[in-house]
């Protein structure tokens, strides 16, 4: 229909595309993130999903333009609110980090500044993005601390990290994290430290958060059973490349790439998801020793002749469904 | 071969005319008129000068070291001052009288001679220094030189009589010893004397400091006020001499380069006996031709020009030029360098093919180290094996100048004003004959020498003695070398001593 | 810090210093050497030297005279200096100040200097500068102190004239003049120092730099400097700190050559002198002072690492 002005839609909040991020020299990298693409729109759960190794990280340190020394973007795009994120300069970044998008690091133990107190450390975020004053800010920080679940949040401000458990310390992460309201939240493996109990308390949490302040989150996880309950969408990683994005429904219940399947198939049950994944036979290959084509297919029980060929494209198989393997070529089947 | 080039070599060709004539050379300098007292300066004139080390004690009659006497005769004055030929001349003592038979000393006290406290020196405070210095004051004795007065009075306000027991040759000599006030004990913290400068303050490592003492009797030149500074370092020495913060300071001879068209260089001979002692008590030292073939082996002017760059004078025994009255220019050469001889005197000994030995030396001083390696070169060249063992200058002291534990040494004596304290130290049964030598004939001459009160008789004697020296060869009597001050231009008049002594009175200063 | 704490580390102190001093007491007994002699020289004259030993006792047995000296220390008196004919202590009084300006100044210097450009040099690191920076660290250290304050002296004391090529001004004639006589010295000291802090510093900070928590920090929107000066430098500092305690020896040690070359008569150039001399009481007394001081600054070394990391708990 020409001539008919197509309004431009709202861009997604954050949207990555074809994100590549390698590691080591030039001539032999490790390609730990190597074309990576998905959106995630307002108040939504994407969960990230995939093999130890795979990328997850990395990923989600790329969007917060952190990623470790030796480390560095070397393609595509992270868009977050239609704007363009790893060109910006430093200084712009500074704005944007901590105000609109935040991080839940994977390592409660050692994330948190040894010499500072709690206090201190969620103090210093608000007193910078939302200008309080220094007992504001105290005062806000002993709230935030109640709602990730500490009972005497005021005695905790004076705590020096090494006191607290790794749960306690995953904790005030999160508190601090979402201390400034932002857009997006990336939570590394959140729930990891911590026992059932607290670890649904966080879930609660980071739901109530979507909620209430129309927070997106990026959820990084091994835990299905987390996925399930929590995110709205499924992102597939294996080996630097998504496999398969789906609709959390879809995907439990029509997974198509045989590794999506692989993995499912080892979660008979809620308790048994606990354990780290390592469902299939065979390691993930080196990501700086990948093999030609799929890269899934020396491990794949339905690999045929052409997957070593070509890395297969990632296609749409139906509407937010998409699967990058060669027995889907395109077009539901 | 260790011969150096002999370009740098300044001989003191004969050695006699040479101190006759005060050993003072001036450096090619434009040399200010001396003599020239302008009318009161309004400035005060400073000299600045460095010494080496602390003094041993401020108290003179505590004191051994010349590195003392340097400074601290300008405090004190005796009886009886040193002169800058060897002699005495009067000091506070206006004039006196020896007895024929040398027993009796009689001195008439100078009029208004005052002690910096500002009390007039008196005859008791003459009968005092003496009686503490020999221990009668009730204390222990402080010098052995006193040790022969039998008996000292005053029979009237203006004249001491002093008796011997038995007569001493050497004692005039050493009536220079300052002359204190009678009672006072505390001249370590507060040195008090009658000399041409009091002493105003003393911070050990740091500096002493003496002023012009307007009372005193005699002259007392153009300099005002004396800054000693204490500097360890030779290094550190020079490089304040260069930085124009010393007027007057001792430089090594391998540096003179450094500070010639800067300053004004004094040299002077040292009077001092520099030896390769050898312990004569163990074999293979206790055989003279082993000793004879050593001094034949070694070369003393290889030495002088390596060591000293030439600034020295050889010896052929126990004593300096500078002490004109008693030396004996013939002995030079009694041992030639001769490596014939010496092999020779080596087979006949029964040591053809040599022997190790051991070479135990200070190395407080780089003259030993550099010595030692020059000597053990020479001495192999008749198959001695020299063995270099350096130790600390206070284990030196204990070891091998007490407990007598070595087999060869270095060492270089400081001059006296009398012959008998240089040449005592081969007397048998000295306290400090470290090298065990033994010589009848030799202690006999000595005690001869020291009894006679002919001055004629006496100079002959300490001739023969130095004769046995030179040829029973105790220890080869190497070199007395020559001291080097660079001083300031500004200063004229240095006047060198046969011992260590900064003469300031003679000082004269024109400002440029 | 409980006070138990303070009583103890108190106590090890008062050992140390005991060890200490029986250490040196028994050494100088081992040692040849005869104060009186060494102090008099060869041409002493023996009435002198027998009048002196038996003044000084030092002919008296080793038990004796060791006796003597911890009933005089006990009492707060050192003894009489051999070789000064002063009391002990208020030889040591009077030096304290020399050695103390320049070990200071030294210290300050390092700290002023080598911190900040250990800082720079971590936070702007750049991969051709890297061995430019590594070797002239290796060269500083390299350096010894006396080797440089000759070379200090000669360039600032002797061809400029900026400074006095050695000796000391008392606080009494002039501050200025006083900082400026210890200054070369203290420059000679440091800079090899210096160059050891400097790597110390970087390497921390590059360290630091690594850790998770200063991820933290940035991802919670913090630009560099405020990453670095919260974050990173209280972290870092800490093993800074430790080898600022251990350079506290080292600049001790430097004093003492350094005091030598600079004819500055402070307590390292008083130590040698008494050594020497044999100047046994002396001795005792000046390593009783050092030893102290050395403890002294390590316990604080200590508290200082207290205050600075709460993790640290002074037991
Ligand atoms: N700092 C680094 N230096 C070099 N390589 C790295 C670094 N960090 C990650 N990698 C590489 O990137 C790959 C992906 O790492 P990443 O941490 O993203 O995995 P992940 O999916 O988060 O795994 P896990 O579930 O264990 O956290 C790793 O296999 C590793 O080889
Ligand atoms: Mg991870």
């Amino acid at each position: 229909m020409s001539g008919t002005p197509t309004p431009t839609p709202a861009p997604s909040l954050l949207e990555v595309r074809e994100l590549c991020t390698w590691f080591g020299p030039d001539d032999a990298p490790v390609r730990a993130v190597d074309g990576v693409s998905f959106r995630l729109e307002r108040g939504q759960t994407v969960a990230l999903v995939g093999e130890s190794g795979c990328g997850k990280s990395v990923t989600g340190l790329s969007i917060m333009q952190l990623v470790p020394a030796g480390g560095r973007i070397v393609g595509g795009e992270v868009r977050l609110g239609g704007k363009e994120l790893i060109r910006l300069d430093r200084q712009e970044m500074t704005r944007i980090r901590g105000r609109r998008m935040a991080m839940v690091f994977q390592e409660p133990m050692t994330s948190l500044n040894p010499l500072m107190t709690v206090g201190e450390q969620i103090a210093e975020m608000l007193r910078r993005h939302l200008g309080l004053t220094r007992g504001q800010a105290t005062g806000r920080s002993a709230e935030l601390l109640a709602e990730v679940g500490f009972p005497r949040p005021r005695r905790l401000l004076g705590e020096y990290p090494h006191r607290l458990s790794g749960g306690m310390r995953q904790r005030v992460m999160i508190a601090m994290a979402q201390s400034c309201d932002p857009e997006l939240l990336i939570a590394d493996e959140p729930t990891t430290a911590l026992d059932v109990t607290v670890q649904a308390q966080i879930l609660e949490l980071l739901r109530g958060l979507t909620a209430r302040a129309d927070t997106a989150i990026l959820l990084i996880t091994h835990d299905l059973a987390v996925v399930s309950e929590t995110a709205d969408h499924v992102v597939v990683m294996y080996a630097g490349l998504v496999v398969e994005s789906a609709p959390t429904r879809v995907l439990f219940s029509r997974p198509l790439h045989p590794y999506t399947q692989g993995l499912l198939a080892c979660v008979t049950s809620i308790t048994q998801a606990k354990k780290r994944l390592r469902p299939i036979r065979g390691t993930v290959p080196a990501p700086n020793a990948l093999p030609t084509g799929c890269r899934f297919a020396p491990r794949c029980p339905r690999a045929f002749a052409r997957c070593p060929s070509a890395v297969p494209p990632l296609v749409e198989v139906e509407d937010g469904h998409q699967v990058r393997c060669y027995l889907h070529p395109g077009g539901t089947r | 071969m260790i011969r150096l080039s002999a370009g740098r070599r300044h001989p003191i060709s004969s050695p006699r005319i040479a101190v006759a004539v005060a050993l003072l050379i001036v450096g090619g300098h434009t040399v200010p008129a001396t003599g020239s007292r302008e009318p009161a300066e309004p400035a005060p004139v400073t000299l600045r000068l460095a010494m080496a080390a602390d003094p041993d004690s401020l108290d003179p009659h505590r004191s051994s070291a010349s590195m003392t006497e340097q400074i601290m005769l300008n405090v004190f004055d005796g009886l009886l001052n040193p002169t800058p030929d060897g002699g005495v001349e009067p000091g506070i003592a206006e004039s006196y009288t020896i007895s024929p038979d040398g027993l009796t000393y009689t001195f008439t006290l100078r009029p208004e001679v005052y002690f910096h406290s500002g009390n007039p020196v008196t005859t008791e405070d003459v009968v005092f220094t003496i009686n503490r210095l020999r221990g009668a004051d009730g204390g222990p004795a402080l010098s052995s030189e006193f040790d022969d007065v039998e008996e000292i009075e005053a029979p009237d306000s203006r004249t001491v009589v002093i008796r011997l027991a038995r007569p001493n040759s050497s004692f005039e000599k050493f009536l220079y010893r300052a002359i204190v006030p009678a009672g006072y004990y505390r001249q370590a913290e507060k040195p008090i004397g009658a000399g041409p400068y009091r002493f105003v303050e003393y911070m050990p490592q740091n500096r002493i400091v003496l002023e012009r003492f307007d009372r005193y009797y005699g002259e007392t030149g153009d300099v005002d006020r004396v800054i000693v500074r204490i500097i360890g370092d030779r290094e550190a020495r020079l490089l304040a001499l260069r930085a124009g913060e010393l007027d007057l300071a001792d430089v090594p001879t391998d540096r003179l380069g450094e500070v010639e068209g800067q300053f004004r260089i004094v040299t002077a001979l040292a009077n001092s006996v520099f030896i390769l002692g050898m312990n004569n008590a163990r074999a293979p030292f206790n055989d003279p031709r082993v000793r004879q073939a050593i001094s034949h082996a070694i070369d003393r002017e290889e030495i002088i020009d390596f060591v000293f760059d030439g600034y020295g004078v050889e010896l052929g025994s126990s004593m300096s030029p500078a002490m004109p009255e008693f030396f004996d220019e013939g002995l030079v050469g009694t041992h030639k360098p001769d490596l014939d001889a010496a092999q020779q005197l080596l087979e006949e000994a029964g040591y053809p093919d040599g022997f190790p030995v051991e070479l135990r030396i200070s190395g407080h001083s780089p003259i030993y180290t550099n010595t030692a390696q020059v000597i053990q070169q020479q001495l192999a060249r008749v198959g001695i094996r020299t063995r270099i063992q350096v130790i600390e200058w206070s284990m030196w002291l204990s070891d091998v100048y007490t407990n007598r534990d070595f087999q060869m040494t270095l060492i270089d004596f400081t001059g006296k004003l009398d012959p008998y304290p240089v040449l005592r130290r081969y007397i048998s049964d000295f306290r400090r004959n470290f090298l065990n030598y033994e010589n009848e004939a030799y202690d006999e001459i000595m005690e001869r020498a020291l009894r006679s009160p002919d001055p004629e008789t006496r100079a002959r004697l300490y001739m023969q003695a130095q004769e046995i020296l030179a040829i029973e060869v105790p220890a080869v009597f190497i070199a007395d070398y020559q001291f080097i001050w660079a001083m300031d231009g500004r200063f004229s008049g240095y006047t060198p001593y046969p011992l260590f002594f900064h003469d300031v009175r003679k000082l004269r200063y024109a400002p440029e | 810090m409980s006070s138990t704490y303070l009583i103890r580390r108190l106590f090890s102190l008062a050992t140390t210093l005991a060890v200490v001093a029986l250490a040196t007491f028994l050494a100088f007994e081992v040692i040849p050497g005869d104060p009186v002699l060494t102090m008099l020289g060869p041409d002493a004259d023996p009435s002198l030297v027998a009048a002196m030993r038996e003044e000084l006792g030092t002919d008296l047995p080793l038990t004796a005279r060791l006796a003597n000296w911890v009933a005089g220390v006990l009492t707060g008196d050192l003894g009489t200096s051999i070789r000064y004919a002063r009391p002990v202590g208020s030889l040591i009084l009077d030096r304290v100040a020399v050695s103390l300006s320049v070990a200071l100044l030294a210290m300050t210097a390092v700290v002023l200097v080598a911190i900040p450009l250990g800082i720079a040099l971590a936070v702007r690191r750049s991969h051709w500068s890297e061995p430019f920076v590594a070797t002239i660290i290796q060269v500083g250290m390299a350096i010894p102190s006396f080797w440089l304050g000759i070379i200090l002296i000669s360039v600032f004391g002797l061809s400029l004239g900026l400074f006095p090529t050695g000796g000391y001004v008392p606080f009494g004639a002039g501050l200025f003049a006083s900082i400026r006589s210890v200054t070369l010295p203290a420059i000679a000291i440091a800079i090899p120092l210096i160059a050891v802090v400097v790597r110390y510093t970087r390497n921390s900070m590059i360290d630091q730099f690594s850790q998770d928590y200063v991820r933290t920090a940035f991802s919670k929107g913090f630009p560099v400097r405020h990453v670095v000066y919260r974050h990173v430098l209280r972290n870092a500092a800490l093993p800074v700190i430790t080898v600022l305690g251990m350079i506290f020896g080292n600049v001790v040690v430097g004093t003492i050559i350094i005091e030598q070359v600079f004819a500055l008569p402070g307590l390292g150039l008083l130590l040698v002198t008494a050594v020497s001399a044999r100047d046994f009481p002396l001795i005792q007394g000046l390593v009783l002072y050092i030893t102290f001081f050395v403890t002294l600054f390590n316990l604080l070394v200590d508290l200082a690492y207290h205050v600075i990391d709460p993790r640290v708990e002074l037991t």
